[in-house]
């Protein structure tokens, strides 16, 4: 109906005349619409990021007044410090771990749920509840399961006498699979929704022609749907790396890094580092270093992305 | 339905099908059923941890003990809940996380909401790069974010302020809206717009009656989606809040995680059924909005 309005009404007068003079004012307008948002992030963002980059090079106590300007001595002391290389450790086996778990999980499950049954909606829907709940929530419900005298799961595991530690999240060998468990329980999700979206842009015809040509069901995954998923694939493999690396939730509330450092990752060493020994200037340097990380993984995975890219257009 | 399975499509007339048509449809529909089956057990996998918590939730403390373990009590109570909000500052921590969430996700769609109509109908090259660049705040590690914040709040004394959990949260709510705003406050024709200013609307009443009513589902999605988030969040508060009675769901659930003994195991359970039901509900009511909403962020974003 607007339309209909506003073709009548271009029609009746011309639009240019008075488009001009509303433009210059309008435009300040705009400008000043944009506020805001330049106020904010310059003061969440821009003005934290010079701060944390300030304080990396500072020697600062947490709740202290004074910083000595100290160079790169806190590169030096956190990284020649000996929690230092198996943070890093933990971190990519956490963060890779729980990125092929996903991987795992979410591929088949998206193929699954991209075909046609009853009840396919509501399935889909209920498939993202764990992705919604609270991490805490997350976390809770799994240390619970295997939780010593109460957990189901543990009473499971001691019951069928299965080869793995009834109380993963105390064990030594054990507590890093127990975290990535829950944290790829937490988000694969996230994978099914993106892989689904990307699956219904396939083109139908394809397949058909494919069937046609007598292709077979492996055949028509690896050369249609796998090259399909390809950069997407990637997409999501970049963003749950990032994510996954960041995280602090799971690992904080299933196991606070222990036993003796077993799955402490970069997040929580800097937590401790800040909060536990209260070196705002070291935990500063050891988060530039982990945002630096984190910058070389990402263009690796642009660069994958690209080359993916021009592969299959 | 796929339109490449006609038969078994519910407007197709049986009758007229062949016996060799009609085997055809019964094996389909077999096929599907199995399928279904598939989806239904892999679904367990999300859905059974969720069901012990709740179906744990409601047993006495005898049971919970009970080994092996029931799976359904006979004996179901209420007594968790009673003490949740009875005795503990439960309560309390919904309100502030309502408060909270409340506050940070509504200013983040109203400064996205105009944000986003000034860069796409004013066209700021520079101001376009620059917003949508802000989406790399959502990439970069809280934990380099949280360091900065705490000792900031702690320079203002605002350490332990909902205020300032609000506006730390901003971080996570504005970058998230203006994603999911975009692509809907781009699809609405300019001609609307004109077509209301030119029969006399300022251009405030036109964005107010045009632009707000045509963006709503977006801007349903956004809230909806940020408010889960916020609802989630647990580090900033765990780094920005260290007063009892100023903490989150989250935070609340945590302290007792991490402080309980195994004896409130059913407390626990009741603060996590209780902390999932309003992000349940949430995208219950808003379901089609966030579908929608997340198909066109990622095709358009």
């Amino acid at each position: 109906m607007g339309q209909t309005v506003s073709d009548a009404a271009r029609a009746a007068m011309p639009p240019v005349a008075i488009g001009r003079k509303r433009m210059s004012r309008d435009r300040k307008v705009g400008l000043l619409l944009l506020l805001p948002l330049v106020v904010l992030v310059l003061g969440l963002t821009v003005y934290p990021i010079l701060q944390v980059i300030l304080l990396a090079f500072q020697q600062q106590g947490l709740y202290s007044q004074e910083s000595t300007f100290v160079g790169l001595d806190n590169f030096g002391s956190v990284v020649g410090h000996e929690g230092f290389g198996r943070s890093v450790k933990n971190t990519f086996v956490f963060t890779f771990g729980s990125l092929f778990l996903q991987m795992a999980m979410g591929l088949p499950i998206a193929l699954l749920l991209n075909k046609s049954f009853p009840l396919r909606a509501p399935i889909r829907g209920v498939m993202l509840f764990s992705y919604l709940v609270p991490y805490v929530v997350a976390a809770m419900t799994w240390k619970f399961m295997f939780s010593d005298a109460t957990g189901i799961l543990n009473y499971w595991v001691r019951a069928l006498d299965m080869p793995i530690p009834a109380s993963p999240f105390g064990s030594l060998d054990w507590a890093m699979a127990g975290v990535i468990l829950v944290n790829s329980w937490k988000n694969f999700p996230f994978m099914v929704i993106v892989f689904l979206a990307q699956l219904q842009t396939i083109d139908r015809q394809l397949y058909e022609a494919a069937s046609v040509d007598g292709a077979t069901v492996w055949q028509k995954f690896y050369r249609i749907t796998l090259p399909s998923l390809l950069p997407i694939m990637l997409v999501v493999g970049m963003l749950r790396t990032i994510w996954n690396f960041n995280n602090f939730e799971v690992v904080f509330l299933l196991t606070q890094g222990g036993p003796i450092g077993r799955t402490e990752t970069l997040p929580l060493y800097i937590y401790r580092f800040v909060f536990g020994e209260f070196s705002l200037g070291r935990g500063a340097a050891l988060a530039v270093i982990v945002f630096f990380i984190l910058l070389i993984m990402s263009v690796i995975y642009w660069r994958l992305y690209e080359r993916a890219q021009e592969r299959f257009k | 339905m796929t339109p490449q399975a006609p038969f078994a499509s519910k407007k197709m007339p049986v009758l007229v099908l062949s016996p060799r048509a009609r085997r055809a449809a019964a094996k389909r529909r077999f096929e599907q059923f199995l399928l279904m089956l598939c989806a239904l057990a892999v679904l367990m996998i999300v859905l059974l941890p969720l069901f012990w918590m709740l179906a744990s939730s409601f047993k006495p403390n005898v049971e919970l003990f009970q080994r092996p373990p029931t799976i359904l009590t006979q004996n179901p109570t209420f007594e968790h809940y009673v003490e949740l909000w009875e005795f503990t500052s439960f309560p309390r921590y919904f309100l502030n996380t309502f408060l909270v969430a409340g506050i940070s996700c509504l200013a983040g769609v109203v400064i996205s909401l105009i944000t986003v109509y000034s860069i796409t109908r004013f066209e700021f090259i520079a101001a376009r790069i620059f917003a949508f660049g802000i989406l790399f705040i959502y990439m970069l590690p809280p934990i380099l974010l949280a360091l900065p914040f705490f000792r900031i709040w702690y320079d203002l004394q605002m350490l332990n302020s909902l205020w300032a959990l609000g506006i730390t949260y901003l971080t996570i709510t504005l970058p998230f809206s203006l994603w999911i705003l975009r692509p809907y406050i781009e699809a609405i024709p300019r001609a609307l717009e004109e077509a209301a200013m030119i029969d006399g609307c300022t251009r405030f009443q036109a964005f107010r009656k045009v632009i707000v009513p045509q963006a709503w589902p977006g801007i349903v999605a956004s809230f909806v989606f940020t408010f889960v988030v916020v609802w989630n969040e647990l580090l900033y508060s765990l780094v920005l809040i260290s007063d009892e009675t100023k903490r989150t769901v989250s935070l609340g659930i945590a302290s007792l995680i991490l402080e309980t003994s195994v004896y409130s195991w059913g407390l626990v359970n009741a603060a996590g059924v209780l902390a999932t039901v309003p992000v349940l509900f949430l995208f219950a009511f808003a379901a089609r909005q966030m579908a929608s909403g997340l198909g066109a962020g990622a095709v358009k974003g």
